[in-house]
């Protein structure tokens, strides 16, 4: 369970401890509490600032105070293992999807407003809409029909409903599939997008835009699909709820499953109360649960998130919703289970699926500003101190806003009806919402809210008083009007009457019995002296013990005569406590997509050369449909600058998972004449662009030939690369050593796979013993006996210089240099080494 | 070329393709497998059981018998695994040969099989005026059916048609092939290239792109925008059950092609003594002995990477 935030019941200048009230309730829909906390100062003065406008104003006008705490269940926020692959164990999860490439849809809905580019929902509700029943598509009238479908968002017969989601016809989506988009006449844009100022001023643009937004939709949580040219698909995971949970369903106050009163509900929210001020939430506390795995939940204060709530709904605030619509950029989306739960339930379906709040009926009306059943919660003050949660917030709708790049407008809004299990006990679903309304290469940013009826507790205070420890009385409030004497060093003598007639009743002739039996505050105050006993049950003989006191309150009073249950240093407070159907918008997530097209995959390339052709090197290139994930190879400036906007697509490894769609087969080829060392080099070396034209109007190629010219018996060095339809290159192939070699009149190609010689470092000294040895001959090392000393030497001893070699200087190599030149067989080049031969006596 | 036992214990028997035993000779470091392609020739998928026990509907296919490892480029690994990238295909195009598109589609009837007259004089006596032992004329003195005429292809002849598309009801004709991956463009024929090559419908002649050292030449042609035409058309016919067309289902393009005999073939017995047979056949003036030369010629979807094999037989008045 959680606890409130302690620094809103102790403020920073005070340091107040109410951990020693106690209290009791009575009554319903409007209920009573009682209650005793220990006095001092800093008690009075928080109790005080509560029903006070601030601290600053000694009386104040307001009395009552709305406070906010909440356990909000019902949507899973982050996990917090990020490594969990369990899917549930995500709140949402966002991706996109380029089905295939669509250049004219991509023109057309590159300069028009995204609210006006075909809706998936729309496109399914016109499928849906045929299949009503006779009956309540008469019910439904103009406003959910099949001219207003036909009509909506610029659609015009430009997608075939039918064959729309139909998985057959993913992916190619051209010609003749379910997403026609192109070539239809009819289509909206071809209509008016061209002159759509002119339009939008017409009568039959404001009919369009009627019937528009006047359109039931629905979606089908989990099974959405389309073969619109891409989309972004958000998938939000939330605990399903049995109604029996909501307290929406008692009997007095039974809606049948209150979705039905969501479309009314949205438009009176969304158009009369997002523009009324916010209420003060400082006296809030919202949290949520953690969910980290099946069974283990952990919770979160919500303090920090963007959090409004709205104030409740009036009859004035209903009066003027009768002619309200939602806008053109906004949409409403209701669960299937509406639609199919309910097929001969054709009026209240109606009813409560119409766009205009007045026709709603009175369980809706009441939904709107009634607050429920006061003793289910008793969130009066009590568990207000002690930081209890009142009514959990039920999510009634997702609220999703849709902001194109930087802009802090969104350009489309979308509300999700909540989907409820109608049986079961908690669980987990989820719905998901996909989105075809995008533009080519732009960012979209999903800001997603749950947008929750709350049933908050409006506090307001009746009378409250304290006791000094000499048991003089003080009074604060009296019948929620500030006493001018509750800053007084004066005793109230006034108050007597109060305590008497509403705390204890009628004290005339008391005795305990009497009291137990007539007074209508006896039980609380037997609670307030015994928190343990059970407060709703029957009294038991209090026992008040001091009345010491009570014989100091004032002199005017009989206090003598009757015993006094009050004690000193107490605050007694008397509360009125009500509930009100109030409304909070809580952020759950932002997460953003950009619209690009998958950087393909590299193609598949086979190189060939036919005979005769000496010149010729024959390229074929295929693009290659296997997915594969690695990092992206940049080769020029141009590429690693396209490739920034595919940055958030890119895994913190740095790898991309790169995929081939649909599109014409474009390639480049670069190609070297010198071994390359990397990628890099082949920088400057595109030779050539090439594609194959369309086999017909339909259908593109995506193998395509190129002859490349070449220099025979030498060898080049080719990569490949391939072009999505939007211009990015893929990584490059492996690096092709191609040699054509002529022999005589005939050519034949020789193909092999080049490896960059990246070990090879630049080496310039390297000793080269290894290599070359040069050692003097044998007799060039023979010591030479032919000198004087050796012929007149009797020991080795008498010799002091010995020589090498001949005596004679033509034939010996001591003293000359040599210069040896080395040449390679392979490239032709020479080096010359410039030698001479040095002799060193190692002594034995 | 032999099967292995497959009842038992998993196989894996390889051997290195030309390629590769070139490479490993060379001894370089230039030998280091990258790429392999797998293929399921001799697996009948019709074998599966549905109606049998849990856990054994597959057991036929696994206890196939499988084609040791072997090279011949031409014989070797005819259904070699694809990607798509598609995950909602229930059908595949496949290449079908068509012989009922019209008469000088068909076959030669008996046998069946495609015949190509190796020199003038098979043909028609070198366009005496009145040939007498020309077997490609028959008995009733006028061309028959299935004779391709590989001395002079221009002269006319069998026609070989190769349609593509998805041979499926379920996928009607009405609707053609939108699929990029599945409309094919571009088909390779293989031939051995001893014997003869690959020429247009007209007669016109190609190069091949490759002849590998089995002297099998590889030719590739296009469809219509594509680098050589006059090969590759549009199936336009969109008609359900149409009696012309052996494709059921939805239909992408087809291919023509003749094949001319090779010079050697033209002008010499060398090849026939070699490697080929002798037996006689129907002229016009009856028996004749002719030298023959069975072969194959194999053509496959660039694409769609599906092949047929058409068996024919290089014929040579004796």
């Amino acid at each position: 369970m959680p606890t409130i935030d302690p620094n809103l019941l102790q403020p920073s200048v005070d340091t107040h401890d109410l951990s020693s009230y106690v209290y009791v309730t009575e009554g319903d829909v409007t209920a009573t509490e009682y209650g005793a906390v220990d006095y001092s100062r800093t008690n009075l003065q928080y109790l005080i600032n509560l029903f006070d406008e601030s601290d600053d104003v000694v009386i104040s006008s307001r009395q009552e105070f709305t406070y906010y705490n909440f356990y909000f269940r019902d949507f899973f926020p982050q996990r917090l293992n990020p490594y969990s692959v369990t899917e549930m164990d995500n709140n949402y999860s966002l991706n996109f999807t380029y089905n295939y490439y669509d250049t004219n849809y991509e023109s057309v809905a590159a300069g028009a407003h995204e609210s006006h580019l075909p809706n998936h929902y729309v496109i399914k509700q016109n499928n849906a809409i045929s299949g009503l029943p006779t009956s309540l598509q008469l019910f439904y009238g103009d406003d959910v029909n099949e001219e207003a479908v036909a009509s909506l968002a610029t659609l015009g017969g430009s997608v075939n409903s039918f064959q729309y989601d139909s998985s057959s016809f993913l992916p190619s989506g051209l010609a003749d599939q379910g997403f026609n988009f192109a070539y239809n006449p009819n289509n909206y844009y071809y209509q008016h997008y061209l002159n759509f100022q002119e339009y939008a001023g017409s009568e039959d643009f404001a009919e369009f835009r009627d019937k528009t937004r006047n359109c039931f939709m629905s979606f089908n949580k989990s099974v959405e699909s389309t073969s619109a040219p891409f989309f972004s698909k958000m998938r939000i995971n939330y605990r399903a709820r049995p109604l029996s949970l909501s307290g929406y369903d008692n009997n007095t106050q039974a809606l049948h499953g209150y979705q039905h009163m969501l479309r009314p509900y949205m438009y009176y929210f969304y158009h009369h109360i997002t523009g009324a001020p916010s209420v003060d939430r400082s006296l809030s506390s919202v949290n949520r649960t953690y969910r980290v795995s099946e069974a283990i939940e952990y919770e979160e204060s919500l303090g920090d998130l963007p959090l409004k709530i709205y104030p409740a709904a009036t009859a004035e605030v209903l009066a003027n919703a009768e002619n309200s619509f939602l806008r053109n950029d906004e949409i409403t989306l209701f669960d299937k289970v509406e639609y199919t739960d309910f097929p001969d339930h054709g009026f209240p379906l109606v009813e409560s699926v119409f766009p205009n709040i007045a026709s709603a009926d009175n369980k809706v009306r009441r939904f709107l500003t009634e607050g429920f059943d006061w003793s289910i919660w008793k969130p009066g003050l009590g568990k207000f101190i002690s930081g209890v949660p009142n009514f959990e917030p039920i999510i009634v709708c997702f609220k999703i806003e849709k902001f194109s790049g930087t802009s802090q407008i969104p350009v489309q809004t979308f509300y999700m009806d909540h989907d409820i299990e109608k049986s079961g006990t908690d669980g987990y679903s989820f719905l998901e919402f996909l989105d075809i309304q995008l533009k080519y290469g732009t960012n979209y940013r999903y800001k997603v809210s749950a947008i929750c009826r709350i049933d908050t507790p409006v506090v307001k205070i009746m009378d409250m008083f304290y006791t000094d420890n000499d048991s003089n009385l003080y009074s604060v409030y009296i019948n929620s009007v500030p006493s001018l004497t509750r800053d007084s060093e004066t005793p109230d003598l006034r108050i007597e009457s109060r305590v008497v007639s509403d705390f204890f009743g009628s004290f005339s002739g008391y005795t305990p019995t009497a009291v137990s039996d007539q007074i209508t505050g006896y039980a609380a105050v037997q609670a307030l002296r015994n928190p343990q006993a059970n407060p709703s049950g029957p009294p038991t003989q209090p026992s008040f013990g001091s009345v010491t006191g009570l014989e100091r309150v004032g002199q005017t009073t009989p206090v003598e005569i009757h015993p006094s249950p009050l004690e000193r240093n107490k605050i007694y407070i008397k509360t009125e406590v009500r509930t009100k159907a109030e409304f909070m918008e809580i952020e759950l997530f932002e997460d953003s997509i950009t619209t690009l097209e998958p950087i393909f995959s590299p193609p598949e390339v086979k190189f060939f050369n036919e005979n005769g052709k000496t010149n010729d090197v024959l390229v074929q290139a295929q693009l290659n449909y296997n997915n594969y994930r690695a990092e992206y190879i940049p080769i020029t400036p141009e590429d690693s600058q396209s490739i920034e906007r595919y940055l958030p697509y890119f895994e913190a490894s740095g790898e991309y998972n790169f995929r081939t769609i649909n599109g014409e087969g474009n390639f480049e080829i670069r190609r070297l004449s010198q071994p390359p060392k990397s990628y890099s080099d082949f920088a400057n070396a595109s030779v050539q662009q090439f594609n194959a034209p369309q086999p017909n109007n339909t259908i593109y190629s995506i193998l395509a030939y190129a002859v490349n010219k070449v220099r025979p018996n030498r060898k080049y060095y080719y990569i490949v690369r391939a072009l999505n339809s939007h211009g990015v290159y893929s990584n490059p192939t492996t690096v092709f050593q191609i040699e054509l070699l002529q022999d005589s009149d005939d050519t034949f190609i020789i193909v092999d796979e080049y490896e960059f010689k990246n070990n090879l470092t630049n080496n310039y000294s390297k000793s080269g013993k290894r290599y070359l040895q040069l050692k003097v001959s044998n007799l060039q090392g023979l010591i030479n006996e032919q000198s004087v000393e050796f012929e007149d030497a009797s020991s080795a001893d008498e010799i002091s210089s010995v020589h090498l070699g001949p005596s004679d200087f033509a034939n010996k190599v001591w003293g000359k240099t040599f210069k040896i030149r080395l040449t390679s067989e392979k490239t032709g080049k020479k080096i010359d080494l410039n030698v001479f031969f040095r002799h060193t006596d190692e002594p034995t | 070329m032999a099967f292995l036992d497959n009842s038992g214990d998993i196989i894996l028997d390889v051997v290195l393709t030309d390629e590769g035993r070139k490479r490993l000779a060379q001894g370089d470091g230039s030998f280091k497998v990258d790429k392999f392609a797998l293929g399921d020739d001799e697996v009948n998928y019709a074998l599966y059981n549905a109606t049998a026990s849990s856990g054994q509907e597959d057991l036929q296919i696994l206890q196939t018998p499988v084609l040791e490892a072997f090279t011949n480029n031409m014989s070797s690994m005819k259904s070699t695994l694809l990607s798509y990238p598609r995950n909602d295909l229930f059908h595949l195009p496949v290449l079908k040969l068509n012989e009922v598109f019209d008469t000088i589609n068909q076959r030669f009837a008996s046998p069946s099989i495609f015949m190509v007259a190796a020199d003038s004089n098979t043909e028609d006596n070198s366009d005496t005026q009145n040939p007498s032992t020309s077997v490609a004329l028959g008995s009733t003195g006028t061309l028959q059916s299935g004779f391709l005429l590989g001395a002079n292809p221009s002269n006319g002849g069998t026609v070989i048609r190769i349609d593509s598309g998805i041979d499926n009801s379920a996928a009607p004709p009405s609707t053609q092939i939108s699929d990029p991956t599945l409309y094919e463009t571009s088909y390779e024929i293989k031939i051995d290239n001893r014997l003869g090559s690959i020429v247009s419908k007209t007669g016109g002649i190609i190069q091949p792109v490759a002849i590998d050292d089995d002297f099998v030449a590889s030719y590739i042609v296009g469809g219509p925008g594509q680098r050589i035409t006059g090969f590759v058309s549009e199936n336009t016919d969109t008609s359900a059950g149409a009696a012309r067309q052996v494709i059921a289902g939805s239909r992408s393009t087809f291919l023509e092609f003749k094949i001319a005999t090779s010079q050697s073939l033209r002008s010499s017995t060398h090849l026939f003594n070699l490697i080929g047979s002798a037996g006689s056949m129907t002229s016009p003036n009856g028996a004749q002995s002719i030298l023959f030369i069975d072969s194959i010629v194999r053509v496959t979807g660039q694409l769609t990477g599906y092949s047929v094999d058409l068996p024919v037989r290089f014929v040579k008045n004796n």
